[in-house]
């Protein structure tokens, strides 16, 4: 009497589950593939030494890339931490009272994607950072910090003006969005020049 | 290798699908044909997009992608570039070496205010600097003061052509001179240069600008920019980066200020920029309310138009300085100043609409809203955003006409045409509305064009666009000639959203579409600004502005053409001529009633600076009819030389006009005798002794004193606390758990089909 009903319910069930993995593995797929575009472009872009969007339509820049020597990771660094570059990449966050540039480099990427690696860091791990400047920073985790609210407002003695700051939710495979933060911070270590980078000087 | 070719095309493709399947594209469809088989249809096509990238996902696993691919790089603007660094270099080792303090002093008075600003560059190093400040100046602000201490010589800037004012810089530069530059980078952005700072040695230098100030809703706002910090750079080194050449397009119309991009910050070091502030208003009316938005002031009233704010402490330099006031009472809003130099009469008129009139009788419109929904402005900005179309929707009148144009990387709209607004349609808006979601890339151009045609009505009617937007705009010039070819009757207003939009286009393309600009910076007061500026553009006070100036009475009057004047918006114009005396009229409309304000014009107080006042008004005016216009290379070269006549005559900074100021001598190495004679030099009259005068402590090289000297003198935690605020952004996508969650539908689903889709024989 019901089987038609079973059968359409069923049938509708399948495809509403194939249709959720459908979606939700379009995420990481686009963090990977996203990658691998952003390190072409960044690439490009250090070559002809500008500040350049992705693709065309992008609502944000390629600043800088961070690379994890120890996990052989690195990232492309965009100027915002909208939800859309950040399905992308990572992101810096800035300061809300000031557009000042000045200030700890803040870098914020999702904890299931493009920062997962910061579960396997330790401190006195090295991070590698090069902004537009071309100036390869090397920085030394120092510290790490678990805060309960998204708003950074006073820094501890720990936060210095030149610190490097890693961040993203806490904890790690939890599945629920909470306010919780989880904070690497790195101070500077050694400061080079790059050596593949070319200034029009 | 086929194989491998196969991969990268493939991921190309999807890579395009990624980013075009918006579900903008889908609700577009969705809301013609709204079937369920159509909807059903989108999720299975959906559903075979998602698996073909399952298996790509596995695939590329397995092989990492190498693909050659040159994105498209589009051009950018001075706004745009994040990190604008100066670096010091000697070989590969970098180093900081600067200390500085600021001191700002503003006198108000009436409608204008002056601003001096006293730096002390100290270079700490131990080669020769180069120092380049970069300061930001809102508004329309004339600098026409360069004053220079280098030891115990005093000397004054002079304005000259650009061009020839860089040509004497950089010859006093080789040769070793002290030597400083003013020179105007874009509208709103100055850089000082200031070579050959020898080791230990200190630079006073004192800018000085006159701005003007104009009411909003009734308060007075006086903004400070303090976040470009100055830095040096070593001058044996030429150091360029060409964002010029290749980051602007030629459509770019910075075209003109790119030359000296290659200003670049040295990543500071526990440094910062002490900065003083002392302010003498003197408003010449009652004050009602008077207050400093971010920081702690001392008010010391003098009498009642007359106050002296000063900071409690220094401050960092990381934070803009605001300060509000309003008046009691309210017509005070209208002024008329004046100032004569070199026999000609300079007049500063401010009017307010008449207040009286404002619900008598509101005109039928045409309204076209112009939504951002690009990715970007997903969360606050879109929630807020819909808010504010919401209750603009419900403001109209059912004569009303209006549409909604959406865009990102594509457009589309509400209605083909312009709707009535009738009950039915505002709710079905409303719908439409709430419905949207915010996705995609932006790409605006399509979407004005579109909406600047799409008006229907004739003349009678009031046409007005509502751009909302939190994009970096790449293409000025073309969205300006389009607005200027298109806008006929209409007016365009411009909404910014956040720290992103190009707020210098979108104060021009409000200009040339003859509307009006608002910024919202605080993600949470989006809706309520919105509702702000639509309940002002309901009533728009009064329309077709002209002046007529009485007979005998030749004037050269700026901006050219008037705009409308709202309420509680007042307008500023800017009047030059010989002999001004007599009343001249100004006539407008309000809706279909005309209005007249005659002003006498041999009254109004004298006060300085006007000229200047007038002389950078019509530098803006020219600088816009130079874009706008579009014109030939020889009416724009005539422009140019006009423009530059006007700003020598007036010892302006402008795009072609530099400040630049040359010792004569060359400067010695430093000496302690020579260090100790600076003490006694004599200032020349004028000039602010306070200011100049230097102390024991600063004429020793810092070298020679202890080293914990610079951390007495600027090391302050608790100033860099203060200005320090960031919001850490959400960063999960809970991917795992959703593909977890749905695979248990999909099990279930199974399930049921097993144990109640078998046929049962009971």
């Amino acid at each position: 009497m019901y089987r038609k009903l079973f059968i359409t319910l069923g049938c509708g069930l399948i495809i509403l589950g194939l249709f959720g993995i459908a979606k939700a593995s379009l995420m990481p797929i686009k963090a990977i593939i996203g990658q691998h575009y952003l390190e072409v472009a960044w690439q490009d872009s250090l070559k002809n030494n500008k500040l350049s969007k992705p693709w065309k339509s992008a609502d944000f820049y390629m600043i800088g890339e961070l690379t994890v020597p120890k996990l052989k990771i690195s990232r492309v660094i965009l100027n915002s931490v909208s939800g859309e570059a950040l399905a992308w990449s990572i992101g810096r966050v800035t300061n809300l009272v000031s557009s000042s540039k000045n200030g700890p480099i803040i870098l914020a990427g999702h904890r299931d994607s493009h920062m997962q690696f910061m579960s396997k860091l330790k401190i006195g791990d090295k991070i590698e950072l090069m902004m537009t400047d071309g100036v390869l920073k090397t920085y030394e985790i120092s510290n790490y910090l678990i805060t309960d609210r998204p708003e950074l407002k006073t820094f501890s003695n720990k936060i210095k003006m030149n610190s490097l700051v890693l961040t993203t939710c806490w904890p790690f495979n939890s599945s629920t969005i909470g306010t919780k933060r989880y904070l690497l911070i790195a101070n500077e270590y050694k400061i080079s020049l790059h050596n593949s980078m070319k200034f029009n000087l | 290798m086929t194989a491998f070719f196969i991969i990268i095309s493939l991921s190309l493709i999807t890579f395009r699908i990624i980013k075009r399947s918006e579900f903008y594209e889908h609700r577009r469809i969705l809301e013609r044909i709204s079937s369920p088989f159509v909807s059903s249809l989108i999720t299975l096509k959906n559903g075979l997009i998602g698996l073909t990238l399952i298996l790509l996902f596995v695939i590329s696993l397995s092989s990492p992608l190498r693909a050659e691919y040159s994105p498209k790089q589009p051009s950018i603007n001075l706004d745009d570039i994040e990190s604008g660094q100066l670096l010091m270099r000697a070989g590969n080792e970098l180093s900081s070496a600067i200390l500085l303090s600021t001191d700002i002093k503003i006198a108000v008075a009436g409608s204008s205010s002056r601003t001096i600003v006293s730096q002390r560059f100290i270079n700490t190093g131990e080669t020769w600097a180069e120092g380049v400040y970069v300061f930001p100046i809102e508004g329309n602000a004339a600098v026409d003061t360069l004053k220079l201490r280098i030891g115990d010589r005093f000397i004054e800037g002079i304005i000259k052509e650009k061009q020839e004012a860089k040509v004497i810089y950089e010859e006093a530069k080789a040769e070793g001179k002290k030597t400083a530059l003013i020179e105007q980078q874009k509208p709103n952005l100055f850089t000082n240069k200031i070579a050959n700072i020898g080791p230990g040695e200190i630079i006073v230098v004192q800018i000085e600008f006159q701005s003007k100030l104009l009411p909003k809703d009734g308060s007075w706002e006086l903004r400070l920019p303090l976040v470009s910090a100055p830095r040096f750079d070593i001058d044996a080194i030429e150091e360029k980066i060409e964002f010029g050449n290749s980051g602007f397009s030629d459509q770019s119309m910075n075209t003109d200020y790119n030359e000296n991009i290659d200003i670049k910050v040295l990543e500071e070091k526990e440094l910062f920029n002490p900065v003083e502030i002392s302010i003498d208003l003197n408003t010449g009316f009652e004050l009602n309310s008077l207050k400093s938005s971010f920081h702690k002031v001392d008010i010391d009233k003098l009498s009642n138009g007359h106050h002296r704010i000063s900071l409690l402490e220094p401050i960092s330099s990381d934070r803009d300085f605001v300060l509000r006031w309003t008046a009691v009472d309210k017509d005070t809003q209208t002024s008329l100043f004046k100032e004569t130099q070199a026999g000609q009469d300079h007049l500063l008129l401010t009017l307010n609409p008449p207040l009286t009139n404002k619900n008598k009788h509101s005109p039928d419109r045409e309204i076209i809203f112009i939504q951002d929904i690009s990715g970007s402005m997903g969360g606050q900005p879109i929630r807020q955003s819909k808010i504010g179309l919401e209750m603009a929707i419900k403001r109209l009148k059912p004569q009303d006409k209006f549409n909604i144009v959406l865009f990102n990387d594509r457009f589309s709209s509400y209605s083909r045409t312009p709707v009535k607004a009738t009950a039915k349609e505002r709710d079905k808006a409303i719908r439409y509305v709430r419905r949207l979601q915010a996705d995609g890339g932006t790409e605006m151009y399509p979407a004005l064009k579109f909406s600047l045609m799409n008006f229907r009505s004739d003349k009678s009617v009031l046409k007005q666009l509502i751009f909302l937007t939190d994009g970096a705009v790449t293409e000025e010039s073309r969205l300006f000639s389009l607005i200027n070819r298109e806008l006929k009757t209409a007016r365009l207003f411009t909404i910014g959203i956040g720290s992103a939009p190009n707020s210098f286009f979108m104060t021009r393309a409000a200009e040339i579409g003859r509307g009006s600009h608002i910024h919202i910076g605080d993600m949470d007061e989006i809706s309520n600004r919105m509702s702000e500026l639509f309940s002002k553009i309901e009533n728009p006070a009064v329309t077709d502005l002209k002046l007529i100036l009485p007979k005998g009475f030749r004037a050269e009057v700026y901006p050219n053409p008037l705009p409308d004047l709202y309420v509680g918006d007042p307008l500023s114009i800017a009047i030059r001529g010989r002999n001004a005396s007599g009343i001249a009229k100004i006539t407008g409309k309000i809706g279909n009633q005309k209005w007249v304000a005659r002003i006498p014009l041999d009254q109004g107080a004298k006060q300085i600076g006007i000229a200047k006042l007038w002389a950078r008004e019509k530098i803006s005016n020219l600088e816009r009819s130079r874009i706008v216009l579009n014109p030939s290379a020889n009416r724009k070269a005539h422009i140019d030389s006009e423009l530059l006549q006007t700003a020598l005559n007036y010892g302006l900074v402008s795009r072609l006009s530099s400040m630049v100021a040359v010792d004569i001598t060359p400067s010695r190495p430093l000496g302690v005798e020579i260090v100790t004679s600076k003490l006694k030099a004599a200032i020349p009259s004028g000039w602010d002794a306070e200011q100049f005068e230097y102390t024991y402590k600063e004429i020793v090289p810092p070298m020679l004193q202890q080293i914990s000297s610079r951390n007495e003198w600027f090391d302050n935690g608790d100033l860099i606390q203060k200005s320090e605020m960031y919001s850490l952004p959400q960063t999960s996508l809970n991917w795992k758990a959703s593909i977890i969650l749905a695979f248990f539908l999909t099990l279930l689903g199974i399930a049921v089909l097993f144990s109640f889709g078998r046929k049962t024989n009971v």
